[in-house]
């Protein structure tokens, strides 16, 4: 496969960088709106809720999959290819394992929630099933958010594994 | 003799500034890190007030509440801080590395950009988004029909999409590098 030339290279990095900051930026947003959300506040909270899951379908899954595919893309094109560093594999079973088990873990007790509350919006604070995802995801998104955080932390540091410091310096310095 | 004075600090202000030791290349990527994550975090819930915004279609006013409060806690502890520790990483990244403030074309956009977006949201978009917020709260039934409230949301509606064409551009702008380096005269 042909690789990328400097030019091309820089804007899939552009692409790249922008789904990621929206991921990152929607991570946090979501978050922050869960740990503001209180379901025993009267009906009216569970807008909140609703509006959580709207961003969760409409910001972050897809920037979390252009994230993936421009990343994927990134180093297929990029000399050295997918496996030739170890801080890019990292970020690569990182990604993996975030998008997994918000797949397996958060959005089906997230689905699960806002069903119970279009039903029955009076009366979905006191459903045992919707009490205990909300125990649940409240305890999990902070360790999600930050392994997210970390994982776009990584590109930007200088302890790149696997690139000698002389190269990670040089390429620092670059302008 | 006040005159002076004011002369002397300016002075010693600007040797001061100059005379600073450039960061580690460590240090550097750190600093650079932290301005990643301020500025994702600003672009990420840009993103979320544009789409809150124009996908909730209240039919009420507790239903405009509801979305109107999602976007002013955005506002307040997303947007806000992540936008100043953008601006205040870029400011270091400006003052202790290479980059300098007006050696690069690109470097100067950024910062005439960041600085309209910032100014623009501070004096419009933010208080905007409060008056919306506090009517909605203090008349939930009838600010659908309140014309300031109406005002407003159209306002906000025609800016906020230019207000994250900016952001994603300077976002562009940080990764292509274009424009050559400016020519500093003397």
């Amino acid at each position: 496969m042909n690789k990328l030339g400097e030019t091309g290279r820089a804007w899939l990095k552009g692409l790249h960088i922008l789904c990621t900051a929206t991921w990152v930026g929607t991570a946090v947003c979501t978050t922050f709106l869960y740990l503001a959300y209180r379901p025993d506040a009267g009906p009216e909270a569970h807008t909140l809720l609703t509006t959580i899951k709207s961003i969760d379908d409409g910001v972050l899954v897809p920037s979390a999959v252009s994230s993936l595919l421009s990343g994927l893309l990134l180093v297929g094109l990029s000399p050295g290819g997918l496996f030739s560093r170890p801080w890019v594999i990292t970020k690569l079973i990182g990604t993996l394992v975030v998008m997994l088990s918000g797949i397996l873990f958060f959005s089906p007790r997230m689905n699960a929630m806002v069903e119970i509350v279009t039903a029955d919006p009076q009366r979905a604070a006191e459903n045992p099933t919707f009490l205990s995802n909300h125990q649940f995801i409240s305890i999990a998104i902070g360790p999600q958010v930050l392994v997210v955080l970390c994982l776009a932390l990584i590109s930007a540091l200088p302890w790149k594994w696997g690139i000698p410091p002389s190269a990670t310096s040089s390429s620092s310095q670059r302008k | 003799m006040g005159h002076t004075a004011f002369c002397n600090i300016l002075l010693i202000t600007t040797k001061v500034i100059v005379s600073v030791k450039k960061l580690g290349s460590t240090s550097r990527a750190w600093l650079k890190g932290f301005h990643v994550l301020f500025t994702a975090a600003w672009v990420g819930a840009a993103t979320c007030m544009i789409l809150i915004h124009f996908a909730s279609n209240p039919t009420n006013g507790i239903e405009a509440h509801g979305a109107l409060s999602a976007l002013k806690l955005i506002d307040d502890w997303i947007i806000i801080p992540s936008a100043i520790g953008s601006m205040l990483s870029g400011l270091l990244m400006s003052w202790l590395t290479p980059w300098g403030f007006f050696k690069w074309h690109w470097v100067t956009v950024k910062w005439i950009c960041t600085i309209a977006v910032m100014l623009f949201g501070t004096f419009f978009l933010g208080p905007w988004l409060n008056g919306m917020e506090a009517m909605s709260a203090a008349n939930p039934q009838l600010v659908m029909q309140d014309p300031t409230f109406l005002s407003n949301r159209l306002l906000m509606s025609l800016s906020i999409g230019p207000q994250m064409i900016l952001l994603l551009f300077m976002v562009f702008i940080s990764v292509l590098k274009p424009w050559k380096k400016a020519t500093i005269k003397g």
